[in-house]
């Protein structure tokens, strides 16, 4: 029991490390590639965690060697447009203009449900609408609508807005992060003067405080319990 | 470039980690065997004293790997070895030469077979 113990906390750690090393992303965004190395990854983890009898070593060895080549493969794709085409494929175009390349839909294996699907969860209904629609290579749909499709932008009214500023979490469940502090070039004394200003009397109180680019704050107290 | 060049170098380590691996154990096996080859061999002259001592010796040289074993082998196989080497240890006890030399060859078959096992080749890959 103990044993089973160990060794699954020792392939846990393992796998989570290789998948750190392999960078961090969700599975609906793996390329093919990666989703193959992150299945056999678990599949060589869960060998050694349910038989006692083959050594970790086993699975510790594979995964490692996949996660070398997950990362040379990386770097191929990365330095090579042609390696990265081999490996990811090319995103394919499968409507334009209105039309739906039917060909096009044919050599990617699509149907037309799953194709009104995913346009469907875009909020697009109207496929004359759509300028191109283009089918990634991680199997997701970017539809473009044409022009008089297009949703109406400040520019096209031109309006003067705000601009958008990225907000930085300052205080994260009472928490001052000082490194985002340091980040945006502003010091404890001026978050003090700043929660003072507030009526706040300790970063305690706040469940989350974020200063944009423009120094413009948005805050949330935490709740009563 | 730094992290794919760990990466290689890792492979590479991993390659000759696994070369010196299959020479390790067949050296292992080989001391083994050549244990039980002599223990036979006393067998045969009918000095059944040193057989045994031999035969004995051999079983124990393959503990005193355990750790190794253990860590590098399943356990099924580990097992298996063992098995065959008590069972010619046995044979030597019961003085039956025709049934130690079976049982030498049964030994020979496991332990080398572990060594196969390891060794680059196309009937290990596929």
């Amino acid at each position: 029991m103990a044993i089973s113990i160990v060794r699954t906390l020792i392939l846990y750690v393992s796998i989570i490390t290789s998948m750190r090393i392999m960078g961090k992303r969700q599975i609906g965004e793996l390329e093919p590639a990666e989703l193959v190395v992150a299945v056999l990854i678990s599949e060589l983890a869960a060998q050694p965690l349910q038989d006692i009898g083959t050594p970790l070593i086993y699975g510790l060895v594979p995964a490692a060697t996949l996660v070398i080549c997950e990362l040379l493969v990386s770097f191929g794709i990365v330095k090579s447009v042609k390696f990265r085409a081999f490996i990811c494929g090319k995103p394919s175009v499968i409507i334009k203009d209105g039309q739906i390349i039917q060909q096009e839909m044919k050599k990617s294996r699509l149907t037309v449900d799953e194709l009104a699907e995913q346009l469907r969860k875009k909020g697009v209904l109207d496929y004359s609408a759509v300028r191109y629609a283009i089918l990634e290579t991680d199997g997701k749909i970017t539809p473009v609508l044409s022009t008089m499709h297009q949703p109406v932008t400040p520019k096209d009214m031109q309006l003067a807005v705000d601009e958008i500023g990225y907000p930085v979490i300052v205080i994260n469940e009472g928490r001052v992060i000082e490194k985002n502090l340091q980040y945006l070039g502003l010091t404890p004394k001026w978050l003090e003067q700043q929660l003072h200003a507030r009526n706040i009397t300790s970063p305690e109180d706040v469940y989350v405080l974020t200063v944009d680019d423009f120094g413009r704050i948005y805050y949330a107290l935490k709740e009563a319990t | 470039m730094k992290k794919e060049l760990v990466a290689v170098v890792v492979l590479v380590l991993m390659l000759i980690a696994s070369i010196c691996n299959y020479k390790y154990i067949e050296g292992i096996t080989e001391e083994v065997l050549s244990l039980v080859d002599r223990s036979l061999e006393e067998g045969e002259r009918g000095n059944w004293d040193d057989a045994r001592r031999h035969g004995e010796e051999a079983a124990k040289l393959w503990e005193s790997y355990d750790g190794y074993t253990h860590i590098f082998l399943r356990h099924s196989e580990i097992v298996d070895a063992d098995a065959v080497l008590y069972h010619f240890i046995e044979q030597i006890y019961s003085q039956n030469i025709s049934t130690a030399k079976a049982a030498r060859e049964a030994a020979r078959a496991r332990l080398e077979h572990l060594v196969q096992v390891e060794k680059l080749r196309p009937g290990s890959i596929f």
